[in-house]
């Protein structure tokens, strides 16, 4: 093994990662960050072919076990309810996402003291607000601030994109119903904006990458800011270990380069960056002397209390072409009237409904937001009737923390250099059935008003593990909580992990602002207190 | 090539007046090569009864429904390959044109144009009051 030796190394260079890895390095810290993947190019993306349906079923499926290139590792998802969905790049899985930016609620940093379940974080909404302006700035936002349905916030940096025609008929249902609504914060160009980026030409398919840097990913938007300040960025290396000295504080990582050869890197503080399904793996992975169970895993919380946000979906057809097709496939329009906690409605926290387009021929074929079109005599009939013609609401639950919901080693699976594969354990409680339930019955409604001639509803959409949360989570008591809230780990002070898994608990929003909001502000508190931070001699 | 998936093919998509049968585009050669719909088809087709060309249409359907039912795990990303291949094919697509109106080309680089937002469609939302709940934590409403 080689040695090297920074103030910092990063594990994954995704929406998290490279937040953390630009402020640090701008403060003038040493910083390298190992990334498994490689850097995408936009000079090829799939949406120049005719066949562009055709990557979205394979090299870019969002489920690395269908798609399983060669950079991916395996998930064993053979108890789960929800399947994941992530990506392995420069980038992590902003390559793929639908940039849906919306920020979390004051209340959904305190829903123990406001309903009695899940925990409190340890921060506040108010604590992360210039985070989240930050944030905005760096990806770009394109919406419209005002929305009474969320804290004052400073000006977008764009104006929202176009609704649709989908978005318009659902806005004017959700105004007969009383029901508030706002444009999406969505982080695409709706003009250009950023580095070379240009503005949404409404192609659709964001998630096979955006040749024109539009839809913003971290790869185009801060990786280029954090080389710039003098940050490393090593692609193909699979961290495997976070290595620690007698005391348990962390030494740096051991890890397989691009050959299959272990090197270790060596650093002052670690900082994962790997999603919450690759940290917790990590840390289940990193076994010592003094930390049998894992790194920071005295509690046995690691791994545990994995959230989701579990959707349902209804998809409203109607008798003429809408044409959902075109403009970002996942943002549109968002409802947040049912968010918060009403007792009257049998079950606590709430959900978002977030209005998304459809899908081109093959999608709508192959099913996803409906069943797949059958096949036989009938097949091209119901195709017509379908295809072009359609909207979708999400129902996005809030998912409340349950220990047995988590993520473990896999005995059977492991990746190409044999590292052991996560395995997720996932169940649904009935408070989160309920839930979507209740929202299948208020889409169902809004579809309804809208002038939908017909409206299904799927109760659980298996395949929407987007959002992986909550596996490390962070609380003020060290016998509760694996990190502080500087995302600091209790028992290892110079170990920092800033992605989704310190999620205290899941709110019902997209979680990456919140994510990168997070990532930004520990990585302030890590420069603040640096001399102070206990680090291995 | 096998006999048994032209067949089979066939009968999952009759085609009808614009939309082509999946016979008529080769479809079933072009899933047999395709590096990652291949052993999908290979596997549809051994789950198939032997007899299945020589079958009665009526008892081929019947079969087809029976793997669809027992063999999701066969079946389910069978029929993703299928429908991957038949509807990027060009035939297919200018029949999707003709149907619908959508352009039968890449979504890039022309993309589509959209209206513009107007910000008069907020009238009502934007009229209300705080819609949010107060934490107690500084952002009051
Ligand atoms: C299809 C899809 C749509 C989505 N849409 C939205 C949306 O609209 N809005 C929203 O807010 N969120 C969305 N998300 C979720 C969003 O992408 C994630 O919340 C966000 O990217 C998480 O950031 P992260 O830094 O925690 O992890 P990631 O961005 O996943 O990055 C983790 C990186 O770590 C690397 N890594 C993991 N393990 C190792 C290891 N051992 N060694 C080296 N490298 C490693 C991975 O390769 C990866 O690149 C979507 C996700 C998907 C898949």
């Amino acid at each position: 093994m080689t040695e090297t030796i920074d103030d910092v190394v990063i594990v994954g260079a995704g929406a998290s990662g490279a937040a953390v890895a630009w402020r640090l390095a701008r403060a003038g810290l040493k910083v390298t960050c190992l990334e498994q993947g490689d850097w995408v190019r936009y000079d090829e993306v799939p949406s120049f072919r005719t066949d562009w349906e055709v990557a979205r079923q394979t090299s870019h499926h969002p489920n690395p076990n269908v798609r399983q290139n060669p950079v991916d590792y395996p998930v064993d998802d053979s108890e789960a309810a929800i399947k994941p969905f992530l990506y392995n790049a420069v980038g992590g899985s902003t390559i793929l996402w639908g940039a849906h930016f919306p920020r979390f609620r004051p209340s959904d940093f305190r829903v123990k003291t406001l309903d009695g379940v899940g925990d409190d974080w340890p921060i506040s909404y108010e604590d992360l607000a210039p985070y989240y302006e930050e944030n905005d700035r760096m990806m770009g936002v394109s919406g419209m601030a005002g929305d009474p349905g969320n804290p004052p916030r400073l000006a977008r940096q764009m104006p929202p994109l176009p609704l649709g025609r989908g978005g318009e008929r659902m806005a004017g249902a959700f105004d007969r119903l009383g029901w508030h609504w706002w444009p999406c914060d969505v982080a695409i160009n709706s003009k250009p904006y950023g580095e070379g980026r240009g503005g949404c030409n409404n192609c659709g398919p964001c998630d096979l990458g955006c040749p024109s840097g539009a839809r913003s990913s971290s790869d185009v938007t801060y990786w280029p800011q954090a080389i710039r300040a003098g940050a490393k960025l090593v692609t193909g290396a699979r961290v495997f270990e976070i290595e620690t000295d007698n005391q348990g504080r962390a030494t740096g990582v051991a890890y397989y380069d691009r050959d299959g050869i272990a090197r270790r890197h060596k650093a002052h503080v670690v900082t994962l960056a790997a999603n919450g399904l690759g940290t917790a793996r990590l840390m289940l992975l990193s076994k010592s002397k003094r930390f049998p169970n894992g790194i920071a895993n005295d509690t046995d919380l690691v791994g545990r209390r994995l959230m989701h946000h579990p959707t349902g979906m209804v998809t409203g057809t109607f008798d003429e072409a809408i044409d959902g097709y075109a403009g970002p496939f996942a943002v549109s329009i968002l409802c947040q009237h049912f968010y918060e906690t009403d007792a009257a409605r049998g079950f606590v926290r709430g959900y978002q409904m977030q209005l998304v387009r459809s899908n081109g021929p093959v999608g709508t074929a192959v099913g996803g937001y409906l069943p797949r079109v059958p096949w036989g005599e009938r097949h091209h009939e119901t195709f017509r009737n379908t295809f072009a013609r359609t909207a979708s609401l999400t129902v996005t639950t809030e998912d409340l923390p349950r220990l047995d919901n988590r993520v473990t080693l896999s005995d059977t699976l492991a990746d190409r250099w044999g590292i052991p594969a996560p395995k997720m354990t996932y169940s649904l409680d009935q408070n989160t059935r309920d839930m979507i339930e209740h929202g299948i019955g208020s889409a169902t409604r809004a579809f309804e008003e809208a002038g939908a001639v017909a409206v299904r509803a799927e109760r659980l959409v298996v395949n929407a593990g987007f959002h992986l949360l909550g596996t490390a989570c962070m609380g003020s008591d060290p016998d509760a909580s694996v990190v502080d809230g500087d995302c600091r780990a209790h028992g290892v002070p110079n170990l920092m992990i800033v992605d989704g898994a310190v999620f205290t608990t899941s709110a019902a929003l997209n979680p990456t602002p919140t994510i990168q909001a997070l990532a930004l502000r520990a990585a302030d508190r890590l420069i603040a207190a640096r001399r102070g931070v206990e680090v291995a001699a | 090539m096998s006999a048994p998936l032209t067949h089979l093919l066939d009968i999952l998509i009759p085609g009808d007046g614009t939309f082509p049968r999946p016979s008529q585009l080769d479809l079933a050669e072009a899933m047999t090569i395709h590096e990652r719909f291949g052993a999908m088809a290979a596997r549809m087709v051994e789950a198939l009864p032997a007899t299945f060309d020589a079958m009665p249409k009526d008892e081929q359907v019947e079969s087809i429904r029976h793997i669809e039912a027992d063999a999701a795990s066969t079946f389910d990303p069978f029929m993703v390959a299928l429908y991957s291949l038949y509807y990027v094919h060009p035939q297919v697509l200018a029949a999707v044109e003709e149907t619908s109106g959508y352009a039968a080309r890449a979504p890039q680089p022309d993309g589509y144009s959209l209206k513009p937002f107007d910000p008069a469609i907020l009238a009502i939302p934007a009229a209300r009051g705080p819609q949010y709940r107060d934490a107690g934590t500084g952002s009051s409403t």
